[in-house]
């Protein structure tokens, strides 16, 4: 089949445009593949473990530069440094504790979920990545893409912005602990302002929503009209959900929150855009599922 | 409260101390410019009484800070009330 240029297709590679091209305005992106033709930037910097340099990543052909990644770290493990953002807005996630940086080469071979690069986050290494400026004041719609290890106990954040429990914008996590507020033991949530029973915008779940170790495709929407939840791009049916107002906080958490409630399992791609995107989710995923094959 | 297994100190500057010495036994930072700027950082038990700040344990701080201990640091079992 032959692709048209004009419709912004990518034809150096993988088959799809990049996502931002179609779905532009983005508050920030993160991904192990290129999301805007525009973007000129590196994926990652890594830090190798053999003498602790650092190197910038960038893409081939729409991918992460896997070739130059494990010929950086020689055999050894790599770990991320910095996540680039590609939305154009230079809010990039990094870490500058050495024991807090995701992984995502182990003994020179690049960690992989389902054929694509993806970054390891230990729950007990608190493995995160930090961004002081990514900021909600709107509507927020996020897309995210990763594996989850469902906690044991308490919550396990995929990311957080602004303050859990005060004015926090968005969260992606599954509850293990026994009921509180309106709150069951499995439930995914996404969080606006508080988490108090009535403290809107709020999504929960409907029921467990997450298979430990699988990837999967997720996508949340909050605003003053939704509150919504998308798993491999099916509607995830709610026991709450409360809109009537829109999230507000400062600052970005990758894979912990504000009491270093962290994350275990593994990203592949978090793109966040502050308004609205619900008449696009199908589009989103579409796109994001014909390159990751999630679902 | 929450079990810890790492390092315990009374006060910052020990754990700024403890801190310096992974710095300096790793190399880090390898250049000024590197994201990378220290190799652990510590925190505080703003919780627990008498308070003090503490570093988790990592296989990589063995060779450095030594045996670790257990210890509980005091969390909100639930954030405080909005």
């Amino acid at each position: 089949m032959i692709i048209p240029s004009f419709m912004g297709f990518d034809k150096a590679g993988f088959g799809v445009p990049p996502l931002l091209d179609l779905y532009p305005s983005a508050a920030a992106a993160y991904s192990v593949r290129k999301l805007r033709t525009a973007y000129t930037g590196s994926a990652i910097r890594v830090r190798r473990s053999s003498d602790n340099a650092e190197q910038d990543i960038g893409f081939t052909s729409g991918n992460l530069d896997t070739s130059s990644l494990t010929t950086f770290c020689s055999g050894t493990n790599g770990f991320v440094t910095t996540w680039y953002d590609q939305s154009g807005n230079g809010r990039n996630g990094t870490q500058s504790t050495a024991v807090n940086q995701p992984q995502i080469v182990s003994s020179g071979s690049v960690i992989n979920v389902n054929s694509k690069p993806a970054a390891q986050f230990t729950k007990a290494n608190n493995h995160n990545l930090i961004n002081a400026t990514l900021a909600t004041s709107s509507a927020m719609t996020y897309s995210w893409v990763g594996a989850m290890t469902v906690p044991t106990s308490n919550w396990s954040y995929a990311f957080e912005i602004g303050t859990f429990g005060t004015t926090g914008g968005y969260l992606l996590t599954p509850y293990a602990n026994a009921s509180v507020f309106d709150y069951v033991a499995g439930d995914l949530i996404n969080f606006g302002n508080g988490y108090n029973t009535g403290s809107a915008p709020r999504f929960i779940s409907n029921g467990v929503q997450t298979v430990s170790n699988t990837q999967t495709l997720f996508n949340g929407v909050l605003s003053s009209t939704n509150a919504k939840g998308y798993k491999n791009n099916s509607a995830i049916s709610s026991r709450v959900a409360i809109t009537s107002t829109v999230p507000t906080g400062t600052g970005l958490k990758i894979g912990t929150n504000t009491f270093s409630e962290s994350f275990g399992g593994t990203m592949q791609e978090i793109i966040f855009w502050g308004s609205d995107q619900n008449s696009n989710i199908n589009g989103i995923n579409t796109n994001t599922n014909t390159y990751y094959a999630i679902y | 409260m929450q079990s810890i297994n790492g390092y315990q100190y009374n006060t910052e500057q020990e754990a700024i101390n403890a801190r310096e010495s992974c710095d300096s036994y790793y190399g880090i930072p390898v250049n000024p410019n590197d994201v990378t700027q220290n190799w652990v950082d510590y925190q505080f038990a703003e919780l627990n009484t008498p308070q003090f700040y503490y570093i988790v344990y990592d296989d990589s701080l063995l060779p450095v800070l030594g045996t670790p201990t257990e210890f509980e640091v005091v969390t909100p079992p639930f954030p405080p009330v909005n």
